[in-house]
Parts: structure tokens; C-alpha cells; sequence
């Protein structure tokens, strides 16, 4: 993504801004089409719970409208939209560290446990979950957000080169991980 | 090529970045190498499983249509359905129009437009609403147009009572807790006035509304309840329902036939959100107003706590099941669950399943869930 296509994003974000500030409201929602997947993954990264993320990412782009008026830099909405996620995932991922409980998705209250059954996580599910987090982030937002390494370099304030190594290491210890865990 | 150099590619490789030349030159060292090669092979099977699992888990395809759900009042989606069904209408006609006025040789101004869209426009600029950070205010008298669970995609129209109101704006995510107590009787209408047209609440506050399954059993006319399952609390079976009542002395023939049309209004959804309060008794509909209350202060925005009450109402649930919901509502807030969550996950359970037991059973386990070992009743 070269600086052209770039400015040409930022300020196409701006523009959807100041349109939904004016009640636009499909402006909106292809401000959230477009970051959607990041902020969820970034929600993930530090949850390591889907359904969890996805609230969180729900949340995000609520609360972002609701302070959309506030925001001074329009062009900055996804760097801003992303911190409320993160703040956000970070803020739960305390409250349930505090209380020991996770809770699961209420869709079906026939079937679902009451608290979520670590056990049942897929090894890979757990195995992420367990990098530290300059690895894991940049790791899922590559996989499970699909940001190209400029963006997600951009994001983390370092090099693409830097974004890559991470992602490679973060690779290598979840194969260590996966051999020790399936007894290989 | 070296290893180093090999190894530093092979995360490239796999994500198919690396041009043809790189590629090929990796390729002819893994070839050669066979500690390379292992490890390829190894990050490779990494690199397949994080692919798999993690596009099992991608946003859903209407996670975009949640959230303009969750911003937008029910109303404000029903406009923006509308005016995009009415522009496109009206293009169609102003073209049609052309067309056949071209056809005959006539000149006429092409920017006429339907009258419908003119009333449409007439209507938003006369609501002057303003945006503010905790709903949208509205003003007596004011059209909101309300999409109903049974008429997806279709408008309907209802009018705020203006007594409602009281001739206060009221925020949407407000309820008008001075409006939630006994009314003076308001006078019988006058002969031959006989309602104001459809899709307008009544204009007397007083008006005792029937409860939905006494309305049907109005219409049946045999005194039963309905078929609704009863609650089967832990500590048995439900409480009694309100017995039916055939009519009220002291009641005209008109307000009961206003009373069962509400009555039948609010069976089928068809009322506005405040309107859904009104078919409780006046002490069920002060318990529901300060169960809200409570649970706001306990952190939960309006909206939510608005919408998970009309949410157990609609379901056949009572005061008390609105409270003991606000509360799981706002222990689950406190705890970090986002709001939307326990709304959204209510609502489908409510929608997928029959009323009554399943209601309860849901009420429990969110209180267990949350630690809650008390009884049905709980605060």
C-alpha cells in the first residue's frame, strides 16, 4: 500500500466521518465495513474469546458514534476506533480476571454451560493465547483480521520487516508449543 | 541462498508475498536442505491450522447491520428504509412521467415530485429532532414510525400521545417516570367521535388497558386465559395470572372497545415502546419504572435496560421478571460483559423459545451465572 493509497483511505474516512456526524448513516456503516475485522481482531488478541471480541467490537463502533462528533482528526478514525477497542477488551479481560467468571453467549439457554469450559479450546486456541503479546497481536491481526504487515506495522508504530519477524517467531513458538502439547 | 536467508523467506513463502524469482530460488535451497526442509514442512502445518482455525471464526457477515441496530432507534431504521424506498420511488415516477410526456410532445417540470415524499419531507423537518449523546429527543405529537417484529419491513405508523408526554420533550432513553402513575379519569368521548383514526393511541391516559390474553379471551368470548404457558418458578408453579375480566364498571361501551383495540395492539406488537407500559396495572408499571431506574444507576445505559424490559414483557413476562432481568442485566455489566451482549443474547433466547418456562430458566441461569444465589425475587 503506497502513500497515495493510503491518503486516498485516510481521507475517504474522513469524509465518511463528517458524513456520518450529519446523520448519514450508511456512511457509518461502511466506516465499520472497513475496520470491522482489525478492531475485532484486536479484541481478540487481548480476550482470546470470539464471542467476547465480538461484543467488544460491537461496542466499539457504538460508543465510536456516539463520541463521533468529538473526534478532532476525522482522518484518524481507525487508529481512534481501535484504542476503544483495545481499552475496551482490556477493561473486560480485567473484570473477569477479578471475578473468575466467563461468561458464554446466552443464545441458546438449553444448551450452554454457565461458565465457559477452558478445557473443551481447541490446543491451537490455547497455544495462542499463551505467546506473549508483542507476538500474539500482530499474529492475529494477520490471520484472523486479514491487515496486510504495512497496516499492522502502522498500527503497532514499527517496521513491516519488524511486523514479519514477529509474526515468523510467534509461528515457531506455537509449533513448540502444538509438539509439546501432542506429544510429539 | 543460505539458511538464514531461507528461513527469513519462509513465512513470506507461505503467505504467497515472495515474487517469482525469490520463490524459485527458495524452492532449489529447500531442495537441497533437509533440516530447511523440516522446518518449511513444520511452519507450513502452522501456518495451514492458524488459516483454518481462524477463518472459522471470522465476523459474521451482518456483524455491520448489528451495530447500525444498536445506534439506530428502531424508528430512525425505518426512516432511512423509507426515504431510500420513497427516493427510489420517486425517480421511478418523475421518469415514467417524463417518458410519457416526451411521448405526447408536452413540456412539463421534470422535478415534480410524488406528494408522499413531500409529506415524508414535511414530517422530518417539522420533528427538529436533536442528536444528543444519551437518545434523541422527541416532542408531543411528534410521528415516529415503529417497525414491528411481525411486519418486517414494512412501517407503522403510531403518534405519541401528547398527555404522554405531559408537553415535556422526553429522551427516548428516558422513561417518563411521572407518567407512570394513576391518571385522573379522563371525559368520554363525545358521540359520533368515535377514535381518532387508526394507528392513534388513545388520547386518555386512563384508559384501562386489558391485558393481552384478555383480550383474546375477550375475543373468544368464553373468559379462559389464552394459551400462554405459565412461569414454573423453582419453587413451583407460576404465580396466577390476572383473571380476565369480561368489563369494568363505570367503563363505556366506546372505552371498551378502545381498551380491547389497544389490548389487541399490544398483543401483536403494534404499539410504540412506552405505549407497551401502559398494559400493565399502574403498580406493575411503578415497579418496572424503578427497576429501570435501578439498573441504570448500576452503570447500564437507558436504552438497554429499556429494551430488555419491553423485551420480557413482550414475552409474557411480568414486573417481576423485568426487575429480576435488570438486575442479571446489570451484574453482567459490572462485571464486563458489554450490554449488547446480554440484550442480544435475551432476545434470541426469548424469540427461539416458547414463554414462560424457558423465560424462567433463562432468568436463572444468568443469575447463577453471575453468582446470584438468591430466589426469583431478588433487591
Amino acid at each position: 500500500m503506497d502513500d497515495r493509497y493510503e491518503q486516498k483511505e485516510r481521507s475517504t474516512d474522513a469524509q465518511l466521518v463528517r458524513k456520518s456526524t450529519r446523520g448519514d448513516q450508511n456512511a457509518y456503516g461502511r466506516l465499520v465495513q472497513s475496520h470491522a475485522s482489525r478492531v475485532y481482531s484486536i479484541a481478540y488478541s487481548v480476550l482470546s474469546d470470539f464471542q467476547a471480541a465480538q461484543d467488544v467490537a460491537q461496542e466499539a463502533f457504538v460508543r465510536a458514534y456516539q463520541k463521533l462528533k468529538n473526534l478532532r482528526n476525522p482522518e484518524s478514525f481507525g487508529t481512534w476506533v481501535d484504542t476503544i477497542g483495545r481499552n475496551l477488551a482490556r477493561r473486560a479481560l480485567q473484570k473477569r480476571r477479578s471475578t473468575g467468571l466467563v461468561l458464554t453467549d446466552f443464545s441458546d439457554p438449553a444448551n450452554h454451560p454457565a461458565v465457559a469450559d477452558n478445557s473443551a479450546k481447541p490446543e491451537i486456541q490455547e497455544a495462542i493465547s499463551t505467546l506473549p503479546d508483542m507476538y500474539r497481536e500482530p499474529l492475529v491481526m494477520r490471520y484472523l483480521g486479514g491487515v496486510d504487515y504495512e497496516e499492522i506495522a502502522e498500527k503497532l508504530g514499527t517496521s513491516r520487516n519488524t511486523v514479519e519477524v514477529r509474526v515468523y517467531r510467534a509461528k515457531k513458538m506455537l509449533r513448540e508449543a502444538l509438539a509439546q502439547t501432542r506429544g510429539r | 541462498m543460505d539458511c538464514k536467508r531461507a528461513e527469513s523467506l519462509l513465512n513470506s513463502y507461505h503467505e504467497e508475498l515472495l515474487s517469482s524469482s525469490e520463490r524459485e530460488e527458495l524452492k532449489r535451497h529447500l531442495a537441497s536442505c533437509i533440516s530447511c526442509s523440516r522446518v518449511e514442512a513444520e511452519l507450513r502445518s502452522v501456518h495451514n491450522e492458524l488459516a483454518g482455525f481462524f477463518a472459522a471464526h471470522s465476523l459474521p457477515a451482518g456483524f455491520k447491520q448489528e451495530v447500525l441496530k444498536a445506534i439506530l432507534t428502531p424508528a430512525e431504521l425505518t426512516i432511512t428504509r423509507r426515504r431510500q424506498l420513497l427516493a427510489w420511488a420517486s425517480i421511478a415516477a418523475a421518469a415514467v412521467l417524463g417518458f410519457t410526456l416526451i411521448l405526447f410532445g408536452l413540456t412539463s417540470d421534470q422535478t415534480t415530485q410524488p406528494a408522499i415524499s413531500e409529506d415524508v419531507a414535511a414530517e422530518e423537518s417539522s420533528s427538529e429532532r436533536t442528536e444528543t449523546e444519551s437518545g434523541r429527543e422527541l416532542r408531543p405529537g411528534e410521528a415516529v414510525v415503529q417497525k414491528s417484529r411481525e411486519d418486517e419491513g414494512r412501517a407503522v405508523r403510531r403518534n405519541i400521545p401528547s398527555q404522554l408526554l405531559n408537553g415535556k420533550p422526553v429522551t427516548e432513553g428516558e422513561l417518563p417516570r411521572e407518567r407512570l402513575t394513576e391518571r385522573p379519569e379522563a371525559p368520554a368521548p363525545e358521540p359520533g367521535k368515535e377514535g381518532e383514526g387508526h394507528g392513534k393511541a388513545s388520547s386518555t391516559d386512563n384508559e384501562l388497558l386489558a391485558s393481552p390474553r384478555e383480550a383474546g379471551a375477550q375475543r373468544r368470548g368464553d373468559g379462559e386465559p389464552p394459551e400462554r404457558r405459565p412461569l414454573v418458578g423453582r419453587n413451583g408453579p407460576a404465580r396466577p395470572r390476572r383473571p380476565v375480566e369480561p368489563g369494568r364498571s363505570g367503563e363505556s361501551e366506546e372505552q371498551r372497545r378502545k381498551r380491547q383495540e389497544l389490548a389487541e395492539r399490544a398483543r401483536d406488537g403494534r404499539l410504540h415502546n412506552a405505549e407497551e407500559l401502559k398494559k400493565l396495572a399502574p403498580e406493575e408499571r411503578r415497579k418496572v419504572a424503578s427497576a429501570i431506574k435501578e439498573c441504570m444507576e448500576k452503570g447500564v445505559q437507558a436504552p438497554s435496560a429499556l429494551k430488555v424490559a419491553q423485551t420480557v414483557l413482550r414475552n409474557g413476562g411480568d414486573a417481576d421478571d423485568v426487575r429480576l432481568a435488570l438486575n442479571a442485566l446489570a451484574r453482567a455489566v459490572n462485571r464486563g460483559v458489554p450490554a449488547v451482549r446480554f440484550v442480544g443474547g435475551l432476545e434470541r433466547a426469548l424469540s427461539n423459545a416458547p414463554e414462560g418456562t424457558d423465560l424462567e430458566r433463562l432468568l436463572k441461569r444468568l443469575g447463577e451465572s453471575l453468582g446470584n444465589t438468591g430466589g426469583r425475587k431478588t433487591n
